[in-house]
């Protein structure tokens, strides 16, 4: 009997690390479906010299990604992504002969992530694109310092890489964590009133900085503003009417909820409309007016318009994202036979190959021979580029690609909800400046809050 | 705080487990019957789930899905005892590893029939909003879900204990060899438990789309969730899933009232004391 619950505890344990470890945001995350191309996946070279390009003057580039997990960060949403940063390559005039991707596949694992990243090198990649959930940022971080070669991070950039797992050769090409929540307080807690909320969410790097942040952020507008109820749940977890059930009974109730966990924002909004939580509070989240959420919840009859909030980096009104957008949208079908719009992580893989691009042409057109990553990385730090009418560039001190960020709040169109259409309206929108934490901000966090004092000096 | 606050979280954490309670009463039956531990229980509740999605959505019906949903993943039990037959009986191992490849096939064949965005079903209109009772209020959908578990409980309960059937399922249970020498069919009756252990299951996730909506990689965090069930309850022991799973939802709702930063951790870990005290189960007697 007892080796039997051995067994069975054995079986639930690793059960759990499978279904949980590292998974991320909202599940979108298909397999490749029968009859496609597959994943790019390329075959190892290991013909080339460690840490160098190859001769010829061809510079390889790696990327690593999670192929086989939930999330927006991989599958079709990336492969789609990786297919168009190659396009932009080549009619940069930069095309496999010029310009190798390499593919990895990283798993659920940090060690495997390593792994990964060290075979790319020694396949001769003078820079990573890391195409990974926010938890492995740290890792690749600590990778990327110790290897001198540096990684372009698609991912959320929390506080964990930027102060206290920091390291000089890695660059966030993602939302900055921070800064998101910096925004969603101003929103809430200056220009709504807000004087209290709740956290719902899971308990990844970002996750805990988009709790923390909040209520720093929150404070410094309103010194009462604070936290009646924080839950941390696993990555897989849908069942929040306990939760929710006790939100609504207690005495002071939520104003705002602050939902993080990707995927769980579907679960948590169906079960807050059995309890009509709408009429006590709002919620707020990054995914909670991403077309691939609303019409789901519409259709369930249970999404709330007039309560839902957001900021996203998408700018789905200008013309260059359009073309993008259906760029991304022709590739999908050509491959997968399905429509998808790109999301945020889509466009965070496409800063880094933009990035890239900048820093190889730039090294082309003042004749530097990138040999080796720290050659690549003077370079990136020197990129700037402008798109869909926001202007990037890698600060120096967090490299944080700037990127504008736009609030926004649900709208009913009165239609029937279109998966490729942006259901919301912009009320502001902040520039990088405006939201990004400075560098004094960073550091006074990280003494006060993180015991690091030795960062930024 | 008043009398609300305790009372709403605690009827929706046993409504929660409840759900569960169907999984897990299957699985035990299977672990009672076969000493079969399925490790691709949490695949038919989501194939339960994905069955109900489409007829739902075909029909308009949520309990037409549900009952569709039920039918197809019975039958499909049946498929799966054939299957293992080979083996139950032999090495416990090989069958865990047997039902583990299954889950992880169907985990990738769920993905492809039905994709990775969640999907969901919206509730009939007549189980929508909230019944007041008192100062309470508690969405009917719960209300509904308490009642219809409980009423499969009473049904499964009810053919356990005093049908043919029943006394079959028991019998073999209890001395295999002894009910086979009396020329019953053994393989039947094992098929049989096969099928209703597993449409439970699939039952559970229609149950729960509504609530959770339906996520095609959701089989290891639906077997994850019935693990602590049937531990607490005792493995195999079929009367001690009930109480178990009541205990699990009121454990749930304590977690989330008084330790919310915990919430996830409070099921396993009760779980893992369970195992060291008493590890044949709290609802259970002990073995001799």
């Amino acid at each position: 009997m007892k080796k039997l619950l051995c067994l069975l505890l054995a079986a639930a344990l690793l059960t759990g690390i499978l279904a949980g470890c590292g998974n991320n945001s909202d599940g979108t995350e298909p397999s490749v479906p029968e009859g496609s191309s597959g994943p790019a996946t390329e075959p190892n070279d290991p013909g080339t010299t460690p840490g160098g390009t190859t001769s010829g003057g061809k510079i390889k580039l790696g990327v690593v990604a999670t192929l086989a997990a939930d999330g927006k960060i991989s599958g079709y949403y990336f492969e789609i992504g990786l297919r168009l940063v190659k396009k932009m390559f080549a009619d940069a005039g930069l095309d496999e002969n010029s310009v190798e991707f390499v593919l990895r596949d990283q798993g659920e694992d940090g060690s495997v992530l390593k792994q990964r990243m060290t075979e790319l090198k020694e396949a001769g990649c003078v820079g990573i694109i890391a195409a990974i959930a926010d938890d492995f940022g740290p890792v690749a971080a600590q990778w990327a310092g110790e290897n001198s070669v540096p990684v372009l991070f698609c991912s959320n950039y929390s506080t964990e890489m930027t102060i206290t797992n920091y390291s000089d050769y890695i660059f966030g090409t993602g939302l900055n964590a921070w800064g998101f929540i910096k925004v969603l307080a101003q929103e809430a807690v200056g220009k709504r009133g807000i004087k209290n909320y709740a956290y719902v969410g899971t308990d990844g790097a970002g996750a805990a900085d988009a709790e923390n942040i909040l209520l720093y952020e929150g404070q410094k507008i309103n010194p009462d503003f604070h936290c009646v109820a924080s839950y941390r749940m696993s990555q897989t977890e849908t069942d929040f009417s306990t939760i929710i059930a006790t939100l609504m009974s207690q005495e002071e109730k939520p104003q705002m909820t602050l939902q993080q966990g990707g995927n769980a924002v579907i679960s948590f909004v169906m079960q807050a409309g059995m309890y009509d939580y709408y009429s006590i509070s709002s919620v707020w989240s990054d995914v909670i007016i991403m077309p691939f959420v609303v019409p789901t919840l519409v259709n369930a009859g249970v999404y709330n318009f007039d309560g839902s909030f957001g900021a996203t980096p998408l700018a789905w009104w200008d013309d260059d994202f359009a073309d993008y957008c259906e760029a991304f949208r022709t590739v999908g079908k050509e491959v997968y036979d399905t429509d998808y719009q790109p999301v945020e992580y889509s466009m965070y893989l496409y800063w880094a190959g933009e990035a890239l691009l900048n820093a190889i042409q730039t090294a082309r057109a003042e004749n530097i021979d990138i040999t080796d990553g720290q050659v690549l990385k003077g370079l990136l730090e020197n990129v700037s580029f402008t798109d869909f009418g926001s202007e990037h560039h890698f600060r120096d001190f967090d490299h944080q690609l700037t990127m504008d960020l736009f609030f926004v709040d649900a709208v009913d169109s009165g239609e029937e909800h279109d998966h490729l259409a942006m259901p919301a309206d912009v009320t502001a929108v902040h520039s990088a400046d405006d939201y990004l934490p400075t560098m004094e901000e960073m550091k006074t966090y990280g003494i006060e809050k993180l015991g690091v004092t030795d960062r930024f000096d | 705080m008043n009398l609300s606050t305790y009372v709403v979280p605690l009827i929706t954490g046993v409504a929660s487990g409840l759900i569960l309670y169907l999984s897990a009463a299957g699985m035990n039956l299977m672990i009672s019957g076969l000493g079969v531990i399925n490790f691709g229980q949490g695949a038919f509740f989501v194939l339960g789930a994905g069955v109900c999605l489409i007829v739902g959505k075909a029909t308009g019906s949520l309990l037409q899905g549900m009952a569709a949903g039920t039918l197809v993943t019975f039958f499909l039990g049946g498929l799966l005892e054939l299957s293992l037959r080979p083996v139950v009986g032999k090495k416990m191992e090989l069958t865990l590893m047997i039902t583990m490849g299954i889950a992880y096939i169907l985990d990738d064949i769920f993905e492809i029939v039905w994709g990775s965005s969640v999907q969901t079903l919206a509730i009939p209109v007549w189980l929508r909003g909230l019944v007041t009772v008192g100062s309470f209020q508690i969405p009917k959908y719960y209300l509904f879900i308490i009642g219809a578990a409980l009423l499969i409980g009473l049904a499964f309960w009810i053919v356990f204990e005093k049908t043919r059937l029943g006394m079959r399922f028991r019998a073999i249970i209890s001395n295999r060899d002894m009910v086979e020498a009396l020329g019953v069919n053994v393989h039947l009756s094992y098929m049989m438990m096969f099928m209703i252990g597993i449409a439970l299951s699939g039952f559970a996730g229609a149950l729960n789309l509504p609530i959770s909506g339906f996520t095609a990689t959701g089989a290891m965090g639906a077997f994850g969730a019935i693990v602590p069930i049937l531990v607490i309850g005792g493995l195999g022991n079929i009367q001690g899933t009930l109480p178990s799973a009541v205990f699990i939802g009121v454990l749930s709702a304590v977690a989330a009232l008084f330790l919310p930063k915990l919430y996830n951790l409070v099921p396993t870990v009760v779980m893992v004391l369970v195992i060291m005290i008493k590890p044949q189960g709290l609802f259970t007697r002990k073995e001799r």
